[in-house]
């Protein structure tokens, strides 16, 4: 567990969105706080306002009421350019570039592209194990290994926080158990701040430090579950008793109707 | 994804032109054989080969009238292709140029080109101006109408990476949008490559001293049957030969694109 010291913080955070007629509230006061170099999941059921949340923190959404700072500054797009880098569901890779040079792409934006962001992003592709693809078109990939090249781009200018809005929601399972490992052991490695949206209980206990368990109608944060099992986990980690014993926790969270709000 | 096991080399040459030639070949032969058969007088209906020779007579004095032509629609093609992508960029990136930019563009289309021709042959005289001019008017709407569209067509989730990297509007215009709208643009110059050769040949029908519309005029006026053939096979296969062209053009730069490898929609 990293040293907790916070990193950006949420404050009574509220989105609406204008409908016609009717003001529909996405997330209602929301407050969090995420720590530097923490594994972070938000679940929850459809239409909860995971994704909202994340693309607050992204800076591709402004709240209706509230603030987020990072590490003291306010979230202006200034500061958080560089910092912050995207994972998004399906895999999208320009099918005309070859996968160093989608990698590549966001140094071009950025205005990075220097000999040594291109050293680290051919280390950052090896590292996700597709070294022998990097001249290799989107096409000729698979799901799994697109997703892969994702996060590498994802990597490629060092950004502290990475957000990840359901990466492996789309591979089957035994992809996606692999992709957890992987994803593992890149965090373990590049110790980033990782904010990870996911359907899957399994996915998010295995992967984090934090769970929040978000609820809809209207979007808020029910519950912060804290999974203390040791790193690495492994395939059995899956399996153990504390394992079980935490989904439970998050389940009841989940789908828990007695409790109070 | 699609990876599509292909024999290599001569084979793949016969597998995908085998056939069309095959059949042009069996319906030429049918026609030469038919005409003898049913006694069709050469005045109305020529031999294939009779037109083939009539040709070689007469190759000399008509591949001028080829050329110029092809010229017409070439630069009418290319001055299309130019005037609909920097409206296309105007519509998609304004509402303003969109609103005022398409009822004439659809105004100019549904006006038949045929009674503007004479027109223009007024304004500008028997030159090549006038038949570029139809060229382009009968050959811009299909490049304008894709483009718009293609430039559209950008992956949203690519977009949204690029906005969460605070790339500027340019940028996302030039390293997404245009390429990603490369397939639409090359369908467009597709169907417009033949419709610039009609263009061109439509504007010579209505004033012109030379091109193959003038070729054909000369030929009706003797009522030389087989020289209207042999006009009417050269329109034919500068019309194909204008769409080859584009068609390969498409395969070099769309490499990447899907419908390279899989077999050909129809256009």
């Amino acid at each position: 567990m990293p040293d907790r010291i916070e990193y950006i913080s949420i404050k009574d955070i509220t989105v609406q969105f204008a409908v016609p007629d009717e003001g529909v509230t996405a997330l209602e006061e929301v407050s969090l706080d995420i720590y530097r170099e923490e594994f972070f999941s938000i679940i929850g059921p459809s239409g909860c306002g995971k994704s909202t949340l994340l693309n607050l923190i992204g800076g591709l959404l402004r709240p209706s009421f509230g603030e987020i700072h990072f590490r003291g500054n306010s979230s202006d797009s200034s500061t958080k350019r560089g910092k912050v880098s995207y994972v998004f569901q399906e895999p999208v890779l320009l099918p005309w570039r070859t996968l160093l040079e989608n990698v590549l792409l966001p140094l071009e934006v950025l205005d990075l592209v220097t000999p040594e962001y291109r050293q680290r992003a051919r280390d950052l592709i090896r590292m996700v194990g597709l070294e022998e693809f990097e001249t290799a078109y989107p096409r000729a990939l698979s799901g799994g290994m697109k997703q892969r090249a994702c996060i590498a781009r994802a990597l490629v200018f060092d950004p502290s926080t990475l957000l990840m809005d359901e990466p492996f929601g789309a591979l089957d399972e035994i992809t996606r158990t692999t992709m957890n490992l992987e994803l593992q052991k890149i965090w373990m490695q590049t110790r980033k701040t990782i904010l990870f949206v996911t359907h899957s209980i399994q996915e998010a206990v295995f992967l984090s430090d934090r769970i929040g368990v978000m609820s809809p109608r209207p979007g808020h944060l029910k519950a912060v579950v804290e999974i203390n099992l040791p790193r690495p986990r492994t395939i059995d980690t899956i399996s153990s008793a504390e394992f079980a014993a935490h989904m439970a926790t998050v389940r009841r969270h989940l789908h828990g109707t007695s409790e109070a709000r | 994804m699609k990876q599509t096991l292909q024999p290599k080399g001569s084979s793949r040459f016969i597998q995908e032109y085998g056939p069309p030639i095959l059949i042009t070949i069996g319906l030429l032969a049918a026609w030469e054989v038919g005409i003898d058969i049913l006694r069709v007088p050469s005045f109305l209906l020529p031999k294939p080969s009779a037109v083939a020779a009539r040709f070689f007579n007469v190759a000399k004095v008509v591949m001028p009238h080829v050329w110029v032509t092809l010229f017409e629609a070439v630069v009418g093609l290319l001055a299309a292709g130019v005037i609909s992508i920097v409206l296309a960029v105007g519509i998609v990136h304004s509402r303003l140029v969109q609103r005022t930019v398409y009822p004439y563009a659809v105004a100019t289309k549904v006006v038949p080109i045929i009674a503007i021709a004479p027109l223009l042959t007024v304004w500008f005289g028997f030159g090549f101006e006038p038949k570029i001019i139809t060229a382009v008017l009968v050959s811009y709407f299909p490049i304008l109408v894709n483009t718009v569209k293609g430039l559209q067509s950008a992956d949203r989730q690519m977009v949204r990476l690029m906005r969460s990297l605070f790339a500027t509007r340019y940028q996302i215009f030039t390293k997404i949008s245009v390429k990603y709208s490369l397939p639409y643009v090359f369908a467009g110059f597709r169907i417009s490559s033949t419709l610039a050769v009609i263009g061109a040949i439509v504007g010579e029908f209505v004033g012109a001293d030379r091109g193959l519309g003038f070729f054909l005029i000369i030929a009706q006026s003797e009522l030389d049957v087989e020289k209207m053939f042999v006009g009417v096979a050269l329109c034919a296969l500068l019309g194909l030969s204008l769409f080859l062209l584009v068609v390969a053009l498409e395969r070099y730069f769309l490499f990447w694109h899907e419908s390279t490898d899989a077999s050909e929609e129809v256009v």
